[in-house]
């Protein structure tokens, strides 16, 4: 991951462990956000308004649904970015 | 010989149910089309749709009651007699005919259903024309908030779907969500019945020996500060109101199980 990326990663990794009291161990780009991490579409609605006050991007609900796992996310917000 | 008897009785008398459930959702939702077709106001005619419903469920359960198929004890305070309008109301789902008892006892009450249930032949009509709310929508949430601020309560599953032992309460955040964002207080209502009838996976003749006995009760409205720490993240929330939820019912069951009297406890045969 690139350092851009990474700072990204850092700050969404930080934002899951206080929305969604994850564990550090779980948090992992190969992690899927449904499956592994328990994230719904309820709470990505919460993630998202979260994600945007830390890295300021226009990105629509539906660019963010595409996202499956945290990888995704940080790859979406990185090129917007 | 009796017992062979007993049990063809059951399977008719289980089929003229399904059969009378079956005419009567058709029927209703005639009746509540022609209703609807009525120049009254969207609130009038929703709350003499779900008052038919009402009786409805009622007339359902003595029928079943008649027919030797179970016995019951309602115990739940009707949501009309809630103080504070708008409450949800949750139930632990063992049995087919849950929702049945829950709209036996209350007369103006809005459900969550099953999303197979809007389209489906025998039902569609009637929880379109009741005003229930279909879990598949992606504006649930916001439909179920909306109503409860219009004063209207909601009947929900958390565990949408049947469980297959009492204690599963695999229980979903659907209704935490709805909870949280509407900040509106929760109607506890546990449903047990000895032996448990009508589960998930068994044929649909499949009735308990003598029948059985259904109990559904009403605990006390639970207020969300008074369950969770208001304050956190509404993701948080909606964590920790759910598994409060799953706490309470666990107890809630544990207790209960105490009160059976010791004839109803099985008791593995002696062999001598």
């Amino acid at each position: 991951m690139n350092n851009d990326k990474q700072a990204i990663f850092i700050k969404a990794k930080s934002i899951l462990i206080d929305l969604f009291e994850l564990d550090d161990a779980v948090i992992v780009p190969e992690a899927r956000l449904y499956e592994d991490l328990d994230i719904d579409s309820i709470d990505a609605v919460d993630l998202l308004i979260d994600l945007k006050k830390e890295v300021d991007v226009e990105i629509s609900p539906e660019q963010f649904k595409a996202a499956r796992t945290l990888g995704d996310v940080v790859d979406i917000f990185a090129e917007l970015s | 010989m009796l017992i062979r008897l007993r049990r063809v009785w059951a399977v008719i008398a289980a089929a003229i149910s399904y059969t009378t459930f079956g005419i009567g959702a058709l029927l209703l939702g005639l009746v509540f089309r022609l209703i609807d077709w009525l120049p009254l106001s969207l609130t009038k005619k929703q709350r003499w749709i779900r008052h038919c419903i009402h009786i409805s469920c009622l007339s359902f359960i003595n029928l079943m009651r008649f027919l030797g198929l179970l016995t019951y004890q309602l115990s739940v305070t009707s949501t009309d007699k809630v103080k504070e309008s708008g409450c949800i109301v949750v139930a632990n789902h063992p049995s087919l005919i849950d929702a049945v008892f829950i709209l036996a006892a209350n007369k103006n009450i809005s459900c969550i259903v099953k999303g197979a249930l809007w389209n489906n032949f025998f039902t569609s009509a009637v929880v379109k024309l009741a005003g229930y709310i279909p879990n598949d929508s992606k504006d649930f949430i916001e439909i179920a908030v909306e109503k409860l601020r219009m004063g209207d309560s909601i009947l929900i599953f958390p565990e949408g779907t049947r469980n297959t032992y009492n204690e599963q309460l695999d229980f979903r955040r659907g209704a935490a969500n709805i909870a949280v964002v509407a900040n509106a207080p929760i109607l506890p209502v546990l449903i047990t019945s000895n032996p448990r009838a009508l589960q998930k996976g068994e044929k649909w003749y499949s009735i308990p020996d003598g029948g059985s006995h259904f109990s559904i009760q009403s605990g006390d409205l639970l207020n969300l500060t008074s369950c969770i720490d208001v304050t956190r993240p509404r993701t948080v929330q909606y964590r920790h109101l759910t598994r409060y939820l799953k706490k309470h019912y666990l107890a809630w069951l544990a207790n209960t199980s105490c009160d059976k009297p010791k004839h109803e406890i099985n008791i593995p045969n002696q062999v001598i």
